[in-house]
């Protein structure tokens, strides 16, 4: 029924786009089928509860299409569609997670993947076009004092849970400072693009009146996090700055210096912090000490072994046997339960969001509003590479939750936001509708 | 069904997906990869014209296809855990451990098999039965062990329980194996051990110990492989039951050849004719009846004859006087007691280190742990303790020695004074494990060993088929019948093999031990010595084809590279 409603979304259009649609659906609901029938014929207890989940993802994402339709808006479709299947997949795979939980912090976020697409619905609307835009970059200095705001809140009222800061609830608002940083920095670094290129012996070199200002802007955030130790979210703030410092000058160097800033402050870390060195052990040696602090990538592994090539089935896996399964290692559950074949199809789903989002740095009409598209872009790709680098034991765990797939109230919301921003920048222009075959007109002009 | 309870449809709907879960699951699977192909398809066709804003400059920092290249990385790297797992025999091991999940395939892997230096195996999976058996049964229970999954890992089975569970190299030689255990890991097996351990001599030891306590281990002397290791009486690890087999006499789980430690009576004037043979010792020492009573002691030291002629009722009028060579054949106690304390405490202190007394001696590293013969004991002796350097020095006193130890003693006189390193692994590089005499002195003291066959004590193993050097032991022990020993090595101008033979109880040396080992060598004759003499590190040419049929193993050596230089006598010592 949804579908078809939101077929009729695209009647007007010359394009074909229903079956996109169509297909999300289909993909969400199949995954969602598989998960109860394991369910059901685990237990006899049935109730219309258990369809829940799936009504109100499908819900929500009616809404966000009637939304944008009543609006006019017109979004990348891959953007939108790719995000929702993973939020999708998401719901299915974490479905049995919701089970016993009726306490916080899960209980709460049963309703964030609704509240995430509506922020994004929000976001996307309010600043789409060219005044949108405009408006979003002026929100830049405001976007800054909000971070340090969230970071000196989560230091005096946040309380430790699970090695992370949580606020009453179970929430999370240190997963907005990374986006508010990226809003933030955007229009500071593309107002000084000239000096930014500037390159000592083929190393990036500003002048220092502007990495002074520069270094002290970011330092400060960056040590309250370090005081939080969040450092998956240093890490991944760290490195969407170094992207968006390349995309802005095109300086390699900006790359290389921060790979090898990375590996200085692990190896210093390493060395200061006994967190950071548990971390590094446990991925280097991993069978020195396998029943401690290398059990949960240990067990993530062992369940996608469990997986194999094909997977066991969804609703299949025994995803308790890894230690906070639902959030950082839901990747190792898909693993198991829809093999390498199903991690493969939600990386391509992954590649297709980003292509997607990078794609709309080339339709921003000036500096500020590319360094906002490619730092949003980088802000869901690093953060998806750091989650599966570290389930797939490739890299170290930063505890990074995964974009749109993991469970996490704050997080989905933050990633959902970054979306709506993306749609906003990079919806098509009213003026100029999509031709049906695009590429053979692009052809024909040359 | 009522029309208007939308509750009572749901639960019926629910009941027949509950009733058909399985198929649900499969098919729900089998949609999403159908239904997620199609929406990447949909995805990639949806893209839009590449718009240029008419305010961008130059050309975009293209970081796209380096995000591709990061993701592939990390698929192909989780690939290596999540597809071809079974390589990692730490990963395999802790799955076994620790994964509780209903379905486990570390646990359904086929384990590797272990092989005797032939191919044939000793234990390997059946598939049927699904269980470890064992084709041997008792003869090699020791060192084989078990892999029982209610009774544990023991043996070779413990120590290399990683990599038996786990494949790696082996299942590398194979690619269609190794493509068929990616998709599905049931398919995959663990990595094949293959040991030194010949069964056929193996099951023939066992087979003359009859099931009295005892211990057979032989050793080839060129290059410490261990052919025979057999310790009696055993049990059958094809149905293995610690606390049954525990209650039994004679503690059949207890491996003698390793563990046991027993009085090595006469058969250590071999290590004490060594280092006189080293001192150049050549002069007599006069062996009267009456023995020698060495300074503080009540009781003399006396010859075996002196006790044979009492019992007889007649007297002896002793031996007189001896030289080493003479003394070592008749095996006469008095000589050695006396060349004990003449030699010096210091002097034997020494030699026993360097035929590595009171350590333990591995012989077999694996992936989880090690197999080694516990420590001989060799007592510190005081320059002042006369009467415990003459104990000593006829094998009597604090020493107590383990078979494999024996064993070792004899490859090293037959090595020309090398002792190699005892290892039971095939395929292992040769290492010199010590230096334990010289090869002058090696070659007297096998001189000697082969007198005492020729008209010493040891003459019935004077056999036409093999030139036997050995020398026997009887070694008293405090409360029971004494241990019969004999340690030999044979062919004498090429030794093959080293052995040594203990029998608890077994009374005289040449009486119960002496004719296993002259079976034993007799059969490893019938066998070909060239073969024997075949070193164990010659690659290629044992391993079978994974997968052959058990049994079918392929002959040796037919295309073999070159043969290890043998020890062509105790003369042709390798220092």
């Amino acid at each position: 029924m949804s579908a078809q409603k939101r077929r009729g979304r695209n009647r007007g259009v010359s394009e074909p786009g229903g079956h996109l649609a169509l297909l999300l659906t289909g993909i969400v609901s199949a995954a969602y089928l598989g998960v109860l029938a394991a369910k059901w014929s685990a237990s006899p207890l049935t109730a219309v509860g258990d369809a829940l989940p799936l009504a109100y993802f499908l819900a929500g994402a009616l809404g966000l299409g009637v939304a944008f339709l009543l609006f006019g808006f017109r979004p990348d479709r891959r953007l939108l569609f790719a995000a929702l299947a993973l939020c999708g997949i998401g719901v299915a795979v974490q479905f049995r997670f919701h089970m016993h939980a009726t306490a916080p912090p899960e209980g709460v976020s049963r309703y964030a993947g609704l509240l995430g697409m509506a922020a994004c619905a929000l976001a996307a609307l309010l600043f789409r076009g060219d005044f949108g835009r405009r408006l979003l970059l002026a929100t830049a200095p405001f976007c800054y004092l909000a971070a340090l705001a969230v970071l000196a809140a989560m230091m005096l009222l946040g309380r430790r849970f699970r090695g992370g800061v949580f606020l009453e609830g179970g929430i999370n608002p240190t997963e907005l400072t990374k986006l508010f940083l990226v809003i933030a920095m955007a229009p500071f670094i593309a107002n000084r693009r000239k000096e930014f290129s500037q390159t000592i012996a083929g190393i990036p070199f500003p002048p220092l009146h502007v990495a002074i200002p520069f270094a002290v802007l970011w330092l400060l955030p960056m040590l309250g996090l370090v005081y939080l130790r969040d450092f998956g979210m240093l890490v991944l703030c760290s490195g969407v700055l170094v992207v968006m410092l390349y995309a802005a000058t095109s300086r390699l160097g900006y790359l290389v210096a921060g790979l090898v800033l990375a590996g200085g402050v692990t190896v210093a870390g390493y060395h200061l912090t006994p967190h950071i060195a548990t971390r590094v052990t446990a991925w280097w040696t991993p069978f020195r000490d396998p029943t401690g602090s290398s059990w949960q990538t240990l067990q993530g592994l062992s369940a996608m072994y469990t997986g194999g090539a094909w997977g066991i089935g969804l609703g299949a896996g025994s995803p308790a046997q890894i230690p906070v399964a639902s959030t950082d290692f839901i990747y190792a559950v898909i693993g198991e339960e829809l093999g390498f074949l199903g991690c493969l199809l939600v990386v391509a789903i992954f590649l297709f969001l980003f292509r997607a989002a990078f794609d709309t740095v080339d339709r921003q009409p000036e500096g500020a509003g590319r360094l906002l598209a490619a730092g949003l872009a980088a802000l869901l790709a690093l953060q998806t590479l750091l989650n599966l680098g570290g389930v797939t034991k490739a890299i170290p765990i930063t505890g990074v939750p995964l974009p749109f797939v993991s469970h996490g109230g704050s997080s989905l919301v933050t990633s959902f936001l970054a979306l709506g921003l993306l749609l906003a920048l990079g919806a098509a222009p009213a003026a100029r509708p999509k031709s049906a075959k695009p590429r053979t007109r692009q052809k024909a002009e040359r | 069904m009522q029309p208007d309870s939308p509750n009572e449809l749901f639960r019926a709907a629910a009941a027949f997906v509950a009733a058909h879960a399985t198929d649900v699951v499969r098919g729900a699977r089998f949609a999403f990869f159908i239904l997620a192909g199609l929406f990447l398809l949909a995805l990639w066709r949806a893209a839009p014209a590449p718009m240029r804003a008419a305010g961008a400059r130059g050309r975009p920092p293209r970081t796209f296809p380096f995000l591709v290249l990061c993701f592939l990385a990390i698929l192909a790297y989780q690939a290596t855990w999540q597809l071809a797992g079974f390589t990692r025999p730490a990963f395999i091991a802790f799955m076994r451990r620790h994964s509780h999940r209903t379905t486990n395939p570390a646990e359904s892997h086929a384990r590797g098999r272990i092989l005797d230096r032939r191919g044939a195996p000793l234990a390997v999976d059946d598939a049927a039965a699904g269980r470890r058996t064992y084709p041997l049964g008792p003869a090699c229970a020791h060192l084989v062990g078990y892999a029982d999954p209610m009774y544990g890992l023991t043996g070779i089975e413990n120590a290399d329980d990683q990599s038996l569970s786990g494949a790696g190299a082996s299942a590398l030689e194979d690619w269609r194996a190794f493509g068929q255990g990616m998709l599905d890991h049931a398919r995959a097996s663990g990595n094949d051990v293959q040991l030194t351990i010949d069964a056929t001599l193996q099951a023939r030891a066992l087979e003359l110990l009859a099931g009295r306590p005892g211990a057979v281990v032989g050793i080839r002397p060129a290059d410490g492989a261990i052919l025979i290791m057999a310790s009696s009486p055993s049990f059958d690890p094809n149905r293995v039951d610690p606390a049954r087999l525990n209650r039994q006499a004679n503690t059949p789980m207890f491996n003698r050849a390793l563990q046991g430690r027993y009085a090595p009576g006469s058969s250590f004037k071999i290590i004490t004719a060594c280092r006189a043979a080293e001192a150049g010792f050549k002069g007599t020492i006069d062996c009267p009846a009456a023995g020698y009573t060495p300074p503080g002691y009540a009781k003399p030291i006396r010859d075996h004859e002196y006790a044979e002629a009492q019992r007889r009722g007649s007297t002896w009028k002793g031996h007189g006087k001896l030289d080493l060579e003479e003394a070592f054949a008749r095996s006469s106690n008095v000589f050695f007691a006396r060349l004990g304390p003449q030699l010096g405490a210091s002097a034997l202190n020494d030699i026993a280190a360097r035929f590595r007394f009171n350590q333990p001696i591995p012989i077999f590293t694996g992936s989880s742990g090690s197999v080694a013969a516990d420590a001989s004991a060799f007592p510190d002796l005081s320059p002042r303790a006369v009467g415990e350097t003459a104990q000593v020095a006829i094998g009597q006193g604090r020493l107590a020695v383990t078979p494999l130890q024996m064993a070792l003693v004899a490859a090293a006189i037959a090595n020309g004074g090398t002792m190699m390193a005892p290892q039971c692994r095939a395929r292992q590089p040769r290492e010199t494990l010590s230096q334990a005499t010289t090869p002058a002195a090696a070659k007297r003291v096998g001189a000697m060993m082969r007198g005492s066959v020729l008209h010493g004590t040891s003459r019935r193993a004077n056999i036409p088929e093999v030139d036997i050097a050995g020398k026997t032991g009887t070694a008293q022990n405090a409360g029971s019948r004494d241990h019969s020993w004999f340690v030999c090595f044979g062919p004498y101008t090429r030794p093959g093999l080293a052995l040594a033979v203990v029998v608890e109880g077994g009374g005289f040396g040449a009486q119960s031990a002496l004719p296993i080992a002259v079976d034993v060598m007799r059969l490893a004759a019938k066998q070909g010595w060239p073969a024997l003499a075949e070193p164990a590190l010659g690659a290629g040419t044992t391993e079978g084809p994974r997968r052959a049929s058990p049994g079918s193993a392929p002959p040796r050596g037919a295309s073999g590279p070159g043969r290890a230089p043998q020890a062509s006598a105790p003369t042709g010592g390798k220092p």
